[in-house]
């Protein structure tokens, strides 16, 4: 059994190096990026990794075409059709073995490619081939692991993982080691296949596990690391990529190498972590960020390669996680398994269907020629360009850069942005180690200004500013939330180009940059024509048919009432007894909402501010002159600008940003976006819990000090008590794994999950960035209009289930506050009269009892809805899915540390919490209007008792 | 007027008001068998000695030093962490390092403050204002009916939230959490005060008040002596909601401060402050994934069985106290 290969021939004879998957090598590897050779193949993308023995690479492209090729030169030793989407190779004693997803496991001659014998499998051969002693293991889609005897390829046994396998399997020592997408790490025994230890990880495996130092590394569709030992699968540490990134998942197989687990990502990250306890040593994103690293990271002593943001291959120092160097790959990589290490060689294949191999083959001798890149006091310059004869580097962190140069004398070409480009001679004959280089920095001046909207003003944050210089020199900056930028400019003509957010048109200005500083330099940005800063206008106009439809409704129903009095001979009066509760109740409603605002501005904004002795000022957004603290009258009219401020951006929608996971939106972008969601789960939810409470509390009240009653008491005192996320976690821990096994989506997170996405291949189209739907904005309606069951069916269940924690938790507050009052209902005079008339007592219950009831129960839903909306708000952050709730937990939490009101910057009399509490008390507000009003409409006894 | 007063004051039938708080009436052996029918009061009175005497006993046993809650960094391991065991008898919290036991003790008398006192607080002014609301009908009764109208309005989890933030640079940190009861208090006084002001407007037109009016009773005497004692009902079926309210602030909180790096949204002085709502959240938080299909089952199951206890026993004690004084 080959374990890590220091001694043996130089070879990547299979996927990750070695039958363990470790990825790793104690080869010296490519440490410049100069090519070797190149050669396209024709035969579709290669997206399995190459193999090397023996002098000879062997590769597979997807259309089933098996290439031999020299290692040396690239050219075609042979080549060989095995069926399509074939498998990363394995060489192993003269016999290369591939499989491929039409089911077949064939092996060939490896010196001609001769066949000497193929096998089927049932459900395709998962992503690579291991061989050990004298026989080939292999996972298979269907989820069973297969020994084959290595001479005729029959089945020596086969046992299934229970659940399908698209990883390679890894062998050390007598044992084999497999993981399942059903997220389990199952340990077999290389003889019988009996399994020695099984270890449930929870979420889906897509790749083959390493096996290095005793630990078994695999990373789930979670983004969670998982490091087991080997011997008996205790989990040694774990570690979340989502700890850096949320939503990040890993599809890859971890490469693992003395000391070190490096990791790579599907949303662009770098990882290294420590091999002992877990621990992060470095990430590094920049170059892949936001696109997948599928192809596993391959580690040497001193680099890490990897191959992401569609088209870059790279190197990373090992220990510092700097770049060494990167390349591109013309034709870009999808590949799924990792480049293969040769000597001091790197060969990879990318989606053109070509193999490059990188590093340094034979010709004339190369010296390294090490220097650093410094300014004239000394600093040292990273990030610049150093080239000659064609090799070419970037200084790393410390300025240090390495070439490799042959003997001979080249012009030496060194440049940064911002600095005077620098060439000069240098004569190499030997190693050159201490070569220190100057770099004068170009004169530059700091410039500094803000993009404000051209119509209100305000500061537009988010803008992206990119600066150009006569001379070349280019720098790029993004406004802050007050919508200042401060940028480094050239001497001279400067050129700014301002990139505004959406909802606003792109701007460009010049200025000059006269040997001084420059400040205050307005970029004005115009609106493009929407009445919300940076998204989709506000869609107000689309409330005007329900509008309508109200008014009609009023007029009609005074209509009817007059013409009814008229008719019962009552007095004319401008408004009946329950035209007056409404009035009376409309009437109320504007004093409340001031309340509210002043608690909300006093309590978030004004004594934050005073607490700090901030600026008086700042309270109204500037514009007033400078006073103190201790003037009382100062203080008074700073608190009523301020309020006045506070209350025309409340009302303009002039609400600023909100953030949420990685987005940064506008408020009222995200709120538009969310509110349908949130509309949507409220009707389910109440739906549910009226389904819920009504006979629940009919049946109690029916026999108090029943079963029924007790239960239902017991059972809402409990619900009370057990804090709502438990309840939810609760629900969520039993309802995962059916979840993954049925929908392959989490419960747990946005609709639709970055794991059902990576299952579907990406958002339907009209599925927009924050999870939101086109066009109507509910989810479930959208996917139903687009006849996208796959959608639907998520969508559907994830708000059910949501809506059953909803109505747990609210049917227990709700059903406290009915007790008690339930009980009158029954010895109401209709009740009495209807036994008396000899009705059943199931009658009376559901007949008389229930449609007494009904006013009551609106009243009391209408003294709980805010405890309702708190559960509603709760469910949703804690689900982490969209939703005015999510929003505003966000907010709240985040509140004490992005700053309250008068700190957020741009919002100096405001912040978007406070919008949203106000938001949340207007539709509690409205909610109890309608419930009493209409209880009252419904039992208009209800009116006398007000009036007493 | 608008909410659920008039249901609450109207379950009572006007002779039930009349018999409630003539206990004065009554011997000694009729209150010992009234006590006897009343399973509920003796149930919740036992709980309420039990916890008393835990949290006088951990104020004992710790004095100044109560709050320091010892976090062990050797215990704070993510892999297979100390369960019920003889040296941690109800195991321990990993992430933090923290005995539970200990912290449930240590947090006792924190709780029996944080929850018990805010409450008690809110149903005296409650008690005190809705019934002078009532009776009297005056100015008072406007600035109740406002007031109220305007807080119920607000969910009280995000109202605390609002106060407590806005005013919490004032307040030097060891007075912070007697600042978090009062204000919580602030907010739930007209909890009370509305069902009672209610109650106390109905019975102050009841037969036997017009009768001790006539028989040249005082103003004082009238509301003490009379309306007071026959309006607090309500009382006793609001408290056990808020012991609900007040414990969801407290574990929510840290909650989700802890999958939040950039919250710092706690009352609390520090992470591993002993108090059950947080030792909750820092259990169900390292305790609980069902991602990882990490259960670490005692890291949340004895601070949630505190809390359980204590509302348990806030509800048998409300519910046996309203059924022995209502004679009932």
């Amino acid at each position: 059994v080959t374990t890590t290969d220091p001694g043996g021939a130089p070879g990547w004879s299979t996927l990750g190096g070695s039958e363990n998957r470790s990825a790793s090598t104690t080869m010296v590897g490519a440490t410049v990026d100069q090519l070797v050779w190149e050669g396209c193949l024709g035969s579709g993308a290669v997206r399995t990794g190459p193999v090397v023995s023996e002098e000879v690479v062997d590769v597979a492209t997807v259309t089933g075409g098996l290439y031999a090729l020299n290692q040396s030169s690239g050219r075609i030793l042979w080549h060989r059709s095995v069926g399509p989407d074939p498998t990363t190779p394995d060489v192993s004693g003269g016999l290369l073995l591939v499989g491929s997803a039409d089911g077949n496991l064939t092996a060939l001659s490896a010196g001609n490619g001769s066949l000497l014998w193929s096998e089927g499998v049932p459900g395709g051969v998962a992503q690579g081939v291991g061989v050990a002693g004298g026989s080939a293991y292999i996972a298979t889609v269907t989820g069973h692991v297969l020994a084959l005897n290595l001479s005729d390829g029959s089945t020596d046994w086969s046992v299934s993982v229970g659940a399908p396998v698209s990883g390679a399997v890894a062998l050390s020592g007598s044992t084999l080691y497999v993981a399942t997408t059903g997220g389990s790490v199952l340990a077999l025994s290389e003889s019988d296949g009996s399994v020695r230890w099984e270890r449930a990880l929870g979420s889906p495996v897509d790749a083959a596990p390493a096996v290095y130092g005793g630990l078994v590394v695999v990373g789930d569709r979670s983004g969670n690391v998982s490091a087991l030992r080997a011997d008996d699968g205790a989990l040694a540490w774990r570690w979340s990529a989502r700890s850096l990134v949320p939503y990040d998942a890993i599809a890859s197989t971890p490469s693992v190498s003395p000391g070190r687990v490096v990791v790579s990502t599907d949303l662009g990250e770098i990882v290294a972590l420590n091999a002992s306890d877990g621990s992060l040593l470095w990430n590094q994103s920049a170059p892949y960020s936001g696109y997948p690293v599928t192809a596993g990271p391959v580690t040497t002593p001193g680099l890490v390669y990897a191959v992401g943001g569609a088209t870059l291959l790279e190197a990373t120092e090992l220990s510092t996680g700097a770049v060494a160097w990167s390349t591109t790959l013309d034709g870009g990589s999808a590949s799924q398994s990792p480049p293969a290490v040769v000597g001091q060689e790197l060969i990879v294949g990318d989606d053109a269907g070509c193999v490059v191999d990188i590093g340094r083959a034979g010709g004339p001798p190369a010296w390294p020629v090490a220097g650093v890149v410094v300014t004239p006091s000394g600093a040292p310059v990273a990030g610049a360009e150093v080239a000659a004869d064609g090799d070419g580097t970037t200084t790393g962190t410390p300025g240090t850069f390495q070439l490799e140069l042959a003997n001979g004398t080249y012009p030496v070409y060194v440049d940064k942005a911002g600095y005077v480009e620098r060439i000069f001679e240098l004569t190499v004959d030997g190693p050159v180690t201490n070569l220190s280089v100057v770099l004068s920095p170009l004169p530059l001046f700091h410039l500094d200004g803000r993009v404000t909207d051209e119509d209100s003003g305000h500061g537009v944050a988010g803008a992206v500013v990119d600066l150009q210089g006569e001379d070349g020199y280019r720098a790029s900056t993004v406004t802050d939330r007050q919508g200042d930028f401060e940028i480094l400019a050239g001497n001279g003509s400067d050129t700014l180009d301002v990139l505004p957010p959406a909802g606003y048109g792109e701007a460009e200005l010049s200025v000059t940059v006269d040997g001084a500083a420059l400040s205050g330099v307005v970029v004005p940005v115009a609106p493009s024509g929407v009445s919300v800063p940076g998204g989709d206008p506000f869609r107000l106009d689309l409330l005007l048919p329900f509008g309508g439809i109200a008014v009609a409704g009023l007029g009609l129903w005074v209509v009817d009432a007059r013409a009814r009095r008229r008719a019962a001979g009552l007095p004319p009066a401008i408004l009946s007894r329950f035209g007056q509760y409404v009035a009376m109740r409309l009437a109320l409603i504007p004093g409340e909402v001031v309340a509210v605002l002043l608690i909300l501005y006093t309590f978030g904004t004004f004594l934050p501010a005073a607490a700090t002795g901030a600026n008086l000022c700042s309270l109204s957004g500037g514009g007033c002159t400078a006073c103190s603290w201790s003037d009382p009258a100062c203080v008074a009219g700073a608190f009523g600008n301020g309020f006045g401020t506070f209350l025309v951006r409340l009302v303009t929608g002039n609400w600023g940003f909100a953030s949420y996971g990685a987005l940064y939106e506008p408020a009222a972008q995200l709120l538009a976006w969310w509110l349908p969601d949130s509309i949507e789960l409220a009707i389910v939810a109440l739906a549910l819990s009226v389904a819920i409470a009504y006979p629940v509390s009919i049946l109690s009240s029916a026999r108090p000090d029943s079963p029924t009653d007790v239960g239902s008491r017991l059972g809402s005192t409990l619900g009370l008590l057990v804090p709502s996320f438990l309840v939810l976690l609760a629900i969520y821990g039993v309802a995962y794994g059916v979840f993954l096994r049925v929908l392959g989506d989490s419960p747990y997170g946005l609709v639709p999950s970055a794991v059902w996405l990576f299952d579907h291949g990406g958002n339907p189209s009209w599925v927009g960035i924050a999870g939101n739907t086109a066009p109507t904005g509910f989810p479930i309606v959208d996917s139903l209009l687009h006849r996208d069951w796959a959608f639907a069916e998520i969508a559907i269940t994830k708000t059910l289930l949501q809506a059953a924690v909803i109505a747990l938790i609210y049917v227990a507050i709700y059903l406290r506050h009915l007790r008690g009052v339930i009980a009158r209902a029954m010895t109401a005079p209709s009740v009495v009269a209807a036994r008396a008339r000899g009705l059943s007592e199931r009658t009376i219950l559901w007949r008389h009892g229930g449609r007494r009831l009904l006013p009551t129960y609106l009243l009391v839903f209408g003294s709980t809805i805010p405890a309702y909306v708190g559960a509603q708000a709760l469910v949703e952050a804690i689900s982490n899915d969209t939703g005015l709730g999510t929003l505003l937990l966000t907010e709240v939490v985040q509140a004490p540390s992005t700053g309250f009101g008068f700190l957020r910057g741009a919002e100096p009399s405001g912040n978007f919490y406070q919008v949203a509490i106000f938001l949340v008390v207007l539709l509690v507000l409205a909610t109890r209007l309608a419930a009493d009003v209409l209880a009252r409409y419904l039992d208009p006894r209800m009116l006398d008792e007000v009036a007493r | 007027m608008t909410g659920w007063e008039e249901m609450v004051h109207a379950e009572i039938s006007e002779s039930e008001a009349e018999a409630r708080w003539s206990d004065r009436a009554l011997g000694r052996g009729r209150r010992a068998e009234r006590l006897r029918r009343n399973p509920s009061l003796v149930a919740g009175l036992l709980l309420l000695a039990g916890f008393v005497s835990v949290g006088v006993g951990a104020l004992v046993a710790w004095g100044n030093g109560l709050a320091n809650l010892p976090t062990y960094g050797a215990l704070a391991v993510a892999v297979d962490p100390p369960g019920p065991s003889p040296a941690h008898p109800l195991g321990v919290i990993n992430g933090v390092g923290v005995d539970v036991l200990e912290g449930l003790l240590r947090a006792t008398p924190f709780d029996l403050g944080l929850v018990g006192g805010p409450i008690l607080l809110a149903a005296l002014i409650g008690g005190l204002l809705g019934t002078y609301a009532g009776f009297s009908l005056g100015w008072v009764d406007v600035v109740v009916t406002g007031a109220s109208d305007v807080l119920v309005g607000i969910p009280s989890f995000l109202l605390i939230f609002v106060l407590y933030f806005g005013v919490v640079r004032w307040v030097p940190i060891p007075d912070r959490l007697l600042l978090f009861g009062l204000l919580f208090a602030a907010i739930l006084w007209p909890y009370y005060a509305r069902p009672v002001r209610a109650l106390a407007l109905e019975v102050s037109g009841e037969r036997y008040v017009e009768a001790a009016r006539a028989a040249g009773a005082s103003r004082r005497r009238l509301v003490t002596r009379h309306v007071l004692p026959n309006s607090l009902a309500p009382l006793f079926a609001q408290a056990p909601v808020d012991v609900y309210t007040i414990f969801f602030v407290l574990t929510v909180f840290p909650f989700l401060g802890c999958f939040s790096p950039l919250s710092t949204l706690s009352v609390l002085p520090t992470t591993a402050f002993p108090e059950w709502g947080n030792l909750l959240a820092l259990g169900a938080c390292h305790g609980w994934s069902f991602l990882s299909g990490i259960d670490f089952w005692w890291m949340y199951t004895f601070p949630l069985a505190a809390i359980v206890a204590f509302g348990l026993m806030v509800s048998l004690v409300c519910d046996g106290a309203d059924r022995y004084l209502s004679g009932r």
